[in-house]
């Protein structure tokens, strides 16, 4: 259960074809566990890759990020995904779900090969009827609408019980209406799980009902606030 | 997890089908290659080992009887039967301490002696002058031979005694008794066990047994000396020999008291010629034929009834002083003479009427004898040099040979099959098939020559009679022995390393003794033709197919063969893995980004690894069942034989490659990072430029060159089957060069043919597969490319263009890659480019680039499909139609695919054993040159000289072509010396209606016969289309035919009688001069018939 995300002087770099691109600049940011927090701000502000780096799918390239004054990062691959699997539920613009797989099996996937304290099956079952799908258990990714798909994406992510949510613009691919929903949920989950909540988005309607608003571009943090909602 | 793999083929549709599609066609191929071609190959390996191997691996000859023959590495048959001494006992006993020598056995062919064979006493009990009419008849398989022979004696009742031969009568001979030429041989016993098992194959019979050690050989001063030794005797004749004789009582009335005058009348009268000319009455006639005489041979001197094995009752003709079954020229003593040694026949090596068929071709030289020789071939002629043990008649051996058991050759362990044995056998005559004669007529159906039991002859017997070396060495002297049978230790089988080990002993050999060695072992059959020619001036025989010894064929085969053939069976296997790393890859790229959402929801990375383990284990064990089921039911329904180990081995290998197959995707998992699953909107991540992108093939280009990696598994998988492909064809070109001039030869190219083929269509098939594979992923990854282009306003056709395109790069960087290699392998495995064949070779490399297109289509057309604003979202089908359909498309294509390969397996299997012979044949080698000796004779009886019948005017000036024989009208082919046919043609009326404006009728009457003594005996003879009136270059068919008489004209085709018939023919009316052809077999270029009719009008 990590309490607090520590990041001190993260920096990020790519490399392309004899060019190198700073994502990220001299990102010095603590998050604590059952905030709510929105990132906000334009394409090619770093704010994906600062969400990559705290849900540790990437390495930054300079500084360190303390989960509980620990540096997972620095452990192996294996030792990462172990700690994905238990503190962090990662959901995707595009959904990403197994396009073969049912609406259940997709929430199945984390648990692939893991043991758990719970029953798997209840378990998936549980979380679809907590995003509201439980009549479409068997239903595949193409047969579900995209906030459907979203729904199911959520589930899969908070299937394993993770203490972080981390949504990648969660929004960015439904109508407006749709992503109310998702962020309802999402922001009931905050309230019911306790778990923190960092998502990404360029909709400042949506970020402004966030109980902690990071603004960013060119990669740097431009100002860390508080929100309006309560 | 398998469910989550299921389900993640299951609704790939497309993509599955091509993986089962892969699957089969590798469990297919596989289960060919390694589980039926193994059989073939192995079939082969046997086939060199029990059919055609010697019983022995090296044969040792003495020095100087290298024959003509050798220079092409050839041997005649009865080579061994040929050869008069030459070794040395030392010298054998140094082969014999030659480490690796297991078996040395020696062989000396001593010489002939005669035996003979005593029927009994004919009782005659009247008076009177009789004449003994000897008539041995041998059939030589191709005719009788019959020689009489009379002699005249008065019964008992005149004194024969100091008379003179002008009586022209002599001693009563009146015992039954046949005489007969056995070749004696020395072998060692010991070694002729291990050898052959002679000692296995002695019929127990009697007394009859082996040698052991108290045989003993005996000289015996008495009566001027003579050999005695003990022998060992064959059972079997070879020679197909009637002996008759007749007794006939002369029709001259005689009496004991007229006797002398009768006499005296006879002696004026001329004595033997004028009873010569005395009519006779048969009184007795016996005839035996050489079998008979054989088992009462057998019978006398095993005192055991040869057939029941009981033992005979003492017969009255003992008691009559019947003396033993061998007797010499005087039989009292049982002493004979050893007259002839073996001599070897000459050859010479002519041009083959036949090369495409006999490569080979030699005739023999007869010997010309001269006044020094013995009577019988006194300044005539014979086929071998008749050599004479000694050059003086009292000086010939004189042995006295005391049997002590009989053997039976054909229980030795040496191979049977008469058709497909390895000659230069001890125990059994060569084989010669009489097929063509002295016309250049074919001989159909073949006819096998036999021995006529003449020494001097073409064919000789095998030896009849066997003792010990150490008797050849008390008869012949110093150098008995004619040649060394050697079987060396640890070669048991036809492999490199054994011919190694051949090698060295026959080197160890040739340094210690001095004498020459042949590696038989490696040696195959040769069927080569030779030439007989007639003797003293009689026609000759003509032309015989003979089994010759190709002295190291087999084993350049053998190599070649397994070069070529686990070379071909290599590539399909790295093909095989080509094609599973190739789609493993493909895999991986097009899940790749799931991959990373996997990662990034807290998968372990090894949890990835394990994931395509199992998907790949999953369809190796697949393969592997599939290629099991295959076999088995193959092998059920073929009834053929399989090792329980390759069985095994042949699903297993499908299960490896597949193994295998997963590395490189699980490498590749770990370069995955979780992060990708965050990347959106990039087209490619990086690509590499040579061009600018200014048309469509410069942009097919690009993205060939950007995505290198995975185009070079592509390319790979085309070339490799490409350039095996070349370098088989070269391969086949250069050993039906050599295979095709041995029987073995021919063989094994109708057996690894097929074989090869079929390999290198799966790795063809496997690499558009591949090609598939990798192309299907490119569209896949492009599709926002495409449906890009397409709303830029892109047609079908250029898109699809856009992709065939690429395949046509793959398949044109393949072509290159591997064609050079192919000519890389050439000159690695021959040191030489070909030449001849290098157009054919490089047409070779249009067939990657047809399998780069074919490859693209399926990929090409998928493109071509999507929908322009389909591009990013996924498409998956999963309606429940499309699932059903797609289940019935998955059986549908496995039952298909099974069932072609199930029924072409069950097909091809028993083909290849039995495949036809007689393909197309090639020869890269040097055949026989040279021109018939005797061509002078073969051309006097082919007299297709004009000039004799009708000087002046050359018929064949007149009408163009080569006939076998030219007539005039009315004139018949007997006329010009034919024996075997009489046919000749005239003109008669025509009883056809009057033939229209301009055309004129014209009828022909003649009569075809087949002659009583013709070889010949049948001819195809189909009037309608056979016989053709010729003028000029114009030929004219019957309009009727009228059979007047017919004899023997089997289902109306075959004549083996005479027709006798009348043909009516329409011809313009100008026509005067004319030719009336005949064409059949036996005379494929014709018999012409000249009407000559200018002369008659003018």
């Amino acid at each position: 259960m990590i309490r607090q995300i520590i990041c001190q002087q993260v920096e990020k770099s790519f490399k392309g074809d004899g060019t190198q691109t700073v994502a990220l600049k001299n990102v010095d940011l603590t998050f604590e566990k059952g905030e709510f927090t929105a990132i906000i701000g334009p394409s090619g502000s770093g704010k994906s890759t600062l969400l990559s780096l705290l849900g540790t799918l990437d390495k930054p390239t300079k500084g360190s990020i303390k989960y509980d004054g620990e540096e997972i990062l620095k452990k192996s691959k294996s030792k990462i995904a172990d700690f994905r699997f238990q503190e962090i539920g990662f959901i995707f613009q595009q959904f990403h779900l197994l396009p073969t797989l049912t609406a259940l099996e997709n929430v199945l996937t984390p648990l692939f090969s893991r043991k758990v304290p719970y029953n798997k099956l209840e378990r998936a079952k549980e979380v679809l009827e907590q995003v509201g799908l439980q009549d479409k258990l068997n239903s595949l990714p193409s047969q579900l609408s995209g906030g459907q798909q979203q729904r199911v994406a959520i589930a899969r992510a908070i299937v394993h019980k993770p203490s972080w949510l981390l949504a990648d613009e969660p929004t960015g691919n439904l109508d407006t209406e749709t992503g109310e929903r998702i962020y309802d949920l999402l922001k009931a989950l905050n309230e019911q799980e306790g778990c923190g909540v960092l998502f990404v988005t360029h909709d400042p309607a949506l970020a402004a009902k966030a109980n902690r608003i990071i603004s960013m571009k060119d990669g740097v943090v431009l100002s860390d606030k508080v929100g309006v909602a309560p | 997890m398998i469910r989550f793999i299921w389900q993640n083929w299951w609704r790939r549709k497309e993509r599955f089908i091509l993986l089962i599609i892969g699957a089969f066609i590798v469990s297919a191929g596989l289960t060919y290659l390694i589980g039926l071609s193994e059989t073939n190959k192995g079939t082969i390996v046997d086939t060199l080992q029990q059919r055609w191997s010697a019983s022995y691996d090296i044969v040792v000859r003495p020095e100087g009887t290298r024959s003509v023959t050798e220079e092409k590495k050839l041997l005649e048959p009865n080579y061994l039967s040929g050869l008069s001494g030459g070794i040395s006992v030392e010298q054998y006993e140094a082969i014999k301490d030659i480490p690796g020598v297991e078996v040395a056995a020696p062989i000396a062919m001593i010489g002939y002696a005669d035996y003979e064979v005593h029927f009994g006493y004919v009782e005659l009990p009247e008076d009177g002058i009789y004449r003994r009419v000897m008539e041995t008849t041998v059939d030589n398989g191709i005719n009788k031979i019959t020689e009489t022979g009379n002699s005249y004696f008065v019964s008992d009742i005149w004194d024969y005694m100091n008379k003179g031969a002008e009586y022209g009568v002599g001693k009563p001979s009146l015992d039954l008794s046949v005489h007969s030429y056995s070749l004696l041989a020395g072998i060692d016993p010991e070694q002729e066990a291990k050898l052959v098992g002679l000692d296995e194959s002695i019929i127990p019979l009697g007394t009859s047994r082996y040698f052991n050690e108290s045989d003993e050989y005996y000289y015996n001063e008495f009566n001027g000396g003579h050999h005695e030794f003990p022998i060992i005797v064959n059972q079997q004749t070879f020679v197909d020999k009637v002996e008759s004789i007749t007794f006939e009582r002369l029709n001259i009335s005689v009496n004991k008291e007229n006797v002398i005058e009768v006499m005296e009348r006879v002696k004026e009268s001329g004595g033997g010629e004028y009873l010569d000319s005395v009519e006779g009455e048969i009184v007795e006639t016996f005839s035996y034929t050489g079998e008979e005489a054989f088992r009462k041979f057998i019978n006398e001197k095993t005192g055991v009834d040869w057939e029941t094995g009981e033992p005979l009752p003492d017969e009255e003709d003992k008691s009559e002083g019947e003396p033993e079954g061998i007797v010499g020229n005087s039989s009292e003593d049982n002493i004979t003479g050893m007259v002839f040694k073996p001599s070897p026949l000459e050859y010479q090596e002519i041009a083959s009427p036949y090369a495409d068929r006999w490569p080979y071709t030699y005739q023999v030289i007869p010997f010309q004898n001269g006044e020094d020789t013995v009577g019988r071939y006194r300044n005539k002629e014979s086929f071998r040099e008749p050599v004479l043990i000694e050059e003086e008649f009292i000086n010939f051996p004189k042995i006295k040979p005391s049997w002590i058991g009989f053997y039976d050759a054909s229980k030795l362990s040496i191979s049977k099959d008469p058709t497909t044995e390895l000659p230069m056998e001890t125990y059994r005559p060569a084989t010669a098939e009489f097929v063509i004669d002295m016309d250049g007529n074919p001989v159909n159906p073949p006819k096998q020559l036999k021995p006529i039991g003449d020494p001097n002859n073409f064919l000789t017997e095998p030896p009849g009679m066997l003792t010990t070396i150490e008797v050849a060495e008390q008869i012949l002297g110093d150098k008995p022995i004619s040649a060394i049978r050697i079987k060396v230790a640890g070669v048991t089988d036809l492999s490199e390393d054994s011919q190694k080990i051949l090698e060295q002993v026959a080197a160890e050999i040739e340094s210690r003794t001095g004498l020459i060695t042949d590696i038989t072992l490696g040696s195959s059959p040769q069927l080569a033709l030779t030439y007989v020619p007639g003797l003293n001036g009689d026609s000759a025989i003509g032309w015989f197919q003979q089994p010759w010894v190709n002295i190291g064929s087999s084993i350049s085969i053998f190599k070649e063969t397994k070069i070529g053939f686990s070379g071909v069976v290599a590539s399909v296997i790295v093909v095989a893995i080509v094609y599973v790393w190739a789609s493993g890859v493909v895999n991986l790229l097009a899940r790749r980004k799931e991959f990373a959402v996997l990662l990034s929801i807290g998968w372990r990375p090894g949890q990835l690894s394990r994931l395509l383990f199992l998907e790949s284990s999953m369809i190796g064990a697949f393969v592997a069942l599939i290629s099991w089921m295959m076999l088995s039911f193959v092998y059920i329904s073929s009834d053929a034989t399989i090792s329980l180990s390759r069985f095994l081995w042949t699903g297993l290998f499908g299960l490896i490659v597949y193994v295998l197959g997963s590395v490189i995707p699980m490498l590749l998992t770990r370069n995955i990072s979780p992060y990708e699953a965050m990347r959106t909107g990039e087209i490619s991540g990086t690509s590499k430029r040579i061009f600018q992108a200014r048309g469509i093939h410069r942009m097919a280009f690009n993205h060939f060159i950007g995505k290198w990696k995975r185009s070079v598994l592509s390319v790979i998988s085309i070339a490799l089957p490409t350039a095996l492909l070349a370098v088989f064809l070269y391969i086949t070109f250069r050993l039906r060069g050599i295979m095709y001039t041995s029987l073995l030869g021919e063989y094994v190219a109708l057996e690894i043919g097929p074989a090869h083929y079929v390999a290198i269509i799966v790795s063809l098939v496997i690499a558009i597969l591949t090609t598939a594979e990798i192309t299907w992923q490119n569209v896949s990854e492009r599709r926002e490319e495409i449906s890009l282009l397409q709303a830029i306003g892109w047609k079908g056709w250029h898109i699809r263009r856009l992709i065939l395109a690429e395949g046509v790069f793959s398949g044109l960087f393949a072509a290159v890659i591997g064609l050079s290699a192919a000519f890389l392998m050439m000159w690695g495995l021959y040191g030489a480019f070909p030449s001849e064949e290098i157009a054919f070779i490089l047409a070779t490399g249009l067939i990657p680039i047809i399998i780069g297109l074919i490859g693209t289509v399926l990929p090409a057309e998928r493109a071509v499909r999507i929908v322009p604003n389909q591009g990013i979202a996924g498409n998956y089908s999963n309606r429940k139609v499309t699932e059903k359909r797609m289940k019935l498309v998955v059986i549908s294509t496995a039952v298909v695919l099974v069932g072609t390969f199930l029924i072409t397996m069950i097909k091809v299997a028993p083909n290849i054993e039995m495949a036809e012979k007689g393909t197309e044949v090639e020869y890269a080698f040097s055949p026989t040159e040279g021109d018939v000796k005797a061509k002078e004779t073969v051309e006097q009886v082919e007299p297709d000289e004009p000039e004799e019948s009708n000087p002046g005017v050359r018929i064949t000036d007149k009408v163009k072509g080569n006939f076998f024989e030219v007539l005039n009208e009315g004139e018949n082919t007997t006329d010009k010396g034919s024996w075997i046919l009489s046919y000749s043609a005239t003109e008669v009326e025509s009883n056809l209606p009057p033939a229209e404006a301009g055309m004129k009728n014209i009828a022909i009457e003649f009569t075809f016969e087949v002659l009583d003594d013709s070889p010949f005996s049948v001819y195809q003879m189909l009037p309608e289309i056979q016989f053709t009136i010729v003028v000029d270059e114009e030929k004219y068919y019957p309009e009727n035919v009228t059979i007047l008489e017919v004899e023997g004209w089997d289902e109306e085709k075959w004549l083996n009688g005479k027709m006798h018939a009348i043909l009516d023919y329409t011809v313009p009316e100008d026509v005067e001069d004319f030719g009336f052809l005949l064409r059949s077999n036996g005379f494929m270029d014709g018999i012409l018939v000249w009407f000559e009719r200018e002369k008659e009008s003018s």
